[in-house]
């Protein structure tokens, strides 16, 4: 059934829109000490030195219609190759959903259900991902399109309210307070965190129509992405200033915190957590979906099911065993830092030079 | 289709879990606390939490013409005493039978000791707990947090706690203090070359009255306390770093409102009352005040100039001198006589920050860090509170009269 399937242009931006923006639950602390008050400027700029690889990504996809990147892999390198390649896939796919579904869950316990045990939140988040899974691929795109706009909407929203007694505009001027190294820094570590949007480019390609022609898809959503995100750094600084902005653990849920409105609503929080929410559900679907679709391939499609209900298993046990937001934390800034963007760049290496492997065997035998 | 149904009912299922059965909470069964006070025992290294919460049930009106809530109303104070802030915070539900919540907290009161020796351990915990709202107020008093929070107005409608908290809201009327949250508090606290400036609350009754604890007292707990009386905001409490510099007077207050920028609405007068004839000072009304602070390096050294632009409107004139018609010259007098004034509050409080406490409270260090970070960084950041002190300043004050009031000429009176 998804061998049939085609994202449209809007389908395209939104999916790698929510894949990017998920980061903002722990990029931002962990730059802001490289790049101080100008992460908002780092965070757009990291996000963009992205769309290369995208746009490689979409270019490699292009020789192979309707497969994904490790059909290309298995046509020019082998079965044995792919086969290695998927497993890392997989187990990355996996910590960056463990990580996600950590986070989300101890900032749900921290501020709104401190006595319900976690297992419960995440057994509900990651049986929403299968039930997700288990239709079509075009219905969780559209649902993430629906959720996006929501989303987004619905935080800008909450702190349109704070303009302009809650926004010091002395907390973001001058913008670079901060050495070039730093701010470069800042910028590397947070293209590692946006690639996160690439490991689901990986899979998701089959299902763009002729994706030579249509990379401005991803250059849209990259570009809107990192206007977004960047302008939702902006307003937490200066809400909460860069020097308590860059400790906190929940950004947006924080900043929120403060608004009131006379003087009975105080805070607008359950507002951004629901944001949050719609962002956390759509990540771990997506990670759980790349995990799904290199385990499935590698046991050539057979049970899918099966294969979906082990990918789920296989997040949820680490994250209850986890079970700590300060070691997501870290576990997400290391896959960030060292592991995402050099092991993707390595995957794309080898799917272009299996692309050139195919066309000399091409060349060979005339066809 | 089975295997959809199943997960949508596990979906649906899991989710009667999540808010159910352990984060149900009736609002009858919390205690919404108004008012948190601090204290800290330098002798026995103690801290005392007092809360203030409005009573859910017991009261009602007293009616009749005059109806008015009971007393019992206005809030009912409780403390605890333990080792630490967090433990007498605890303590507390020893002696409250309801859960604490605070999510409508309106001020959280610190007393004179732990002002000076306990604030970064209260800020960390405020800064890190989700149950206390950083939105509400902070405040210093003189004396005991404890005294302040238990002295209440039997014949007002409101707890004390409310009252401090509207007296704060009102604060920009007198320019004697300007409104702190938690979260201002804790930023001023993190910002280099910048320090924190609270509302200071004193009480009209004799600091050392003593307060009754109508519930009992026994080891480390005081119910129900109570002592009549009304609640003073006499100016502004100063800091440096994590420590309670000292106070500042109204007059200090007011300087240290022109210099920063606040949004003052305050009386002010053309000399001091009481000085010279009363008849021969003019009342102003301010209606608008800003400020810019610049910071420059002249010679290897920091000057920072003070630019105050002042919008007033004039509420009473000469008495015994002056023309017949406010004529646009008399006018410019009448602002230079106004500038004086605030000149003066400017001076009061630059003399008590730079050679009293010692203490950037204006934020100069904080615009100098704007101008030139890397400088700041490199050569003032460490050294800025020996600097500072000897800072020259150059004031400059601009007042503008733009109306003087219902009348445009002087008031004739029979002789």
């Amino acid at each position: 059934m998804d061998g049939t399937a085609r994202f449209t242009r809007e389908q395209v931006i939104l999916l790698s829109f929510i894949s990017i923006i998920g980061n903002i639950a722990y990029i931002y602390t962990w730059m802001d000490e490289d790049t101080g008050r100008a992460s908002w400027l780092a965070s757009f700029a990291g996000i963009l030195l992205i769309i290369p690889f995208s746009v490689w990504i979409f270019h490699v996809g292009e020789s192979y219609p309707e497969g994904t990147i490790f059909d290309i892999l298995e046509t020019g390198l082998g079965k044995f190759v792919n086969i290695f390649i998927s497993l890392i896939y997989i187990f990355i796919n996996i910590a960056v959903a463990v990580a996600h579904l950590n986070m989300f869950t101890e900032m749900l316990k921290v501020f709104f259900l401190q006595y319900t045990p976690p297992w419960v939140i995440m057994a509900c988040m990651i049986l929403m991902g299968v039930l997700f899974l288990s239709g079509k691929i075009q219905s969780f795109a559209r649902l993430v399109e629906i959720l996006a706009v929501l989303g987004t909407i619905n935080y800008f929203m909450s702190f349109m309210l704070i303009f302009p007694s809650n926004f010091h505009l002395e907390y973001i001027i001058p913008v670079f307070d901060t050495s070039l190294y730093g701010f470069i820094k800042g910028v590397v570590f947070m293209a590692g965190g946006a690639s996160e949007c690439l490991l689901l480019l990986m899979v998701i390609i089959r299902f763009i129509p002729d994706p030579a022609r249509h990379f401005t898809w991803i250059v849209k959503g990259i570009v809107s992405s990192a206007i977004i995100f960047a302008a939702a750094v902006l307003i937490i600084t200066a809400m909460m200033s860069p020097e308590l902005a860059k400790r906190i653990a929940f950004g947006g849920v924080n900043a929120a915190r403060l608004i009131h409105i006379g003087e009975f609503i105080q805070g607008l929080e359950l507002f951004v957590f629901a944001t949050y929410q719609f962002i956390a559900i759509c990540k771990i679907t997506m990670y759980m979906y790349c995990a799904w679709t290199a385990s499935k391939k590698i046991f050539n499609n057979k049970k899918p099911l099966l294969h979906l209900f082990i990918t789920s298993i296989m997040i949820f046990l680490p994250s209850v065993w986890l079970n700590s937001y300060n070691k997501a934390y870290y576990l997400a800034v290391f896959l960030a830092e060292y592991i995402i963007l050099p092991f993707l760049i390595l995957i794309l290496l080898l799917a272009s030079i299996s692309i050139m492997i195919k066309n000399n065997r091409r060349g060979s035998v005339p066809e | 289709m089975k295997v959809k149904l199943f997960l949508l009912s596990m979906v649906i299922l899991t989710q009667l879990f999540l808010s159910g059965c352990w984060d149900y909470s009736e609002y009858d069964d919390m205690v919404a606390i108004m008012t948190i006070g601090i204290d800290f025992n330098t002798d026995t290294k103690e801290m005392t939490v007092t809360v203030q919460h409005i009573p859910a049930v017991k009261g009602g009106m007293i009616s009749g013409a005059e109806s008015r809530p009971i007393p019992s109303q206005v809030g009912v104070v409780h403390s605890a005493t333990d080792k630490t802030y967090y433990g007498a915070l605890a303590k507390l539900q020893q002696l409250i039978p309801k859960q604490l919540f605070f999510g409508y907290l309106k001020i959280m009161i610190v007393g004179e000791s732990a002002a000076k020796y306990k604030m970064k351990d209260i800020m960390e915990l405020h800064d890190r707990t989700p149950a206390i709202r950083n939105s509400a107020f902070i405040a210093i008093v003189s004396g005991k947090a404890e005294d302040t929070i238990s002295t209440m107005d039997v014949e007002s409608v409101m707890s004390s706690g409310q009252e401090i908290s509207r007296l704060i809201n009102l604060s920009s009327n007198t320019g004697a203090a300007y409104p702190v949250t938690i979260q201002d508090f804790v930023t001023m606290m993190a910002i280099g070359g910048l320090e924190a400036v609270l509302p200071h609350i004193t009480t009209t009754v004799y600091q050392n009255q003593r307060v009754e604890a109508k519930g009992g007292t026994v080891s480390g707990f005081k119910a129900d306390e109570q002592r009549e009386g009304d609640q003073l905001l006499s100016g502004s409490a100063a800091f440096k770093g994590n420590t309670l510099a000292g106070w500042m007077d109204a007059k200090e207050s007011l300087g240290y409102g022109w210099i920063t920028g606040k949004n003052i609405h305050a009386y002010e007068t053309s000399g001091v009352v009481g000085g010279e004839d009363t008849e021969d000072i003019i009342y102003y009304r301010i209606s608008k005040s800003k400020s810019k602070i610049k910071v420059q390096i002249v010679d290897g050294e920091p000057t920072v100039a003070v630019d105050v632009n002042v919008s007033a409107e004039m509420r009473k004139y000469y008495g015994n001198k002056g023309s017949e018609f406010l004529s646009p010259d008399e006018l410019k007098t009448i602002q230079e006589a106004l500038s004086d004034s605030i000149r003066s509050d400017i001076h009061a409080a630059l003399t008590k920050a730079q050679k009293e406490f010692k203490s950037d409270i204006f934020g100069f260090g904080f615009a100098l860090f704007r101008k030139n970070p890397h400088l700041w960084r490199t050569k003032y950041e460490k050294k800025w509170d020996d600097i500072f002190p000897d800072i020259p300043i150059d004031i400059k004050v601009d007042s503008k009269i733009i109306n003087t009031g219902t009348n445009i000429k002087k008031l004739d009176t029979k002789k």
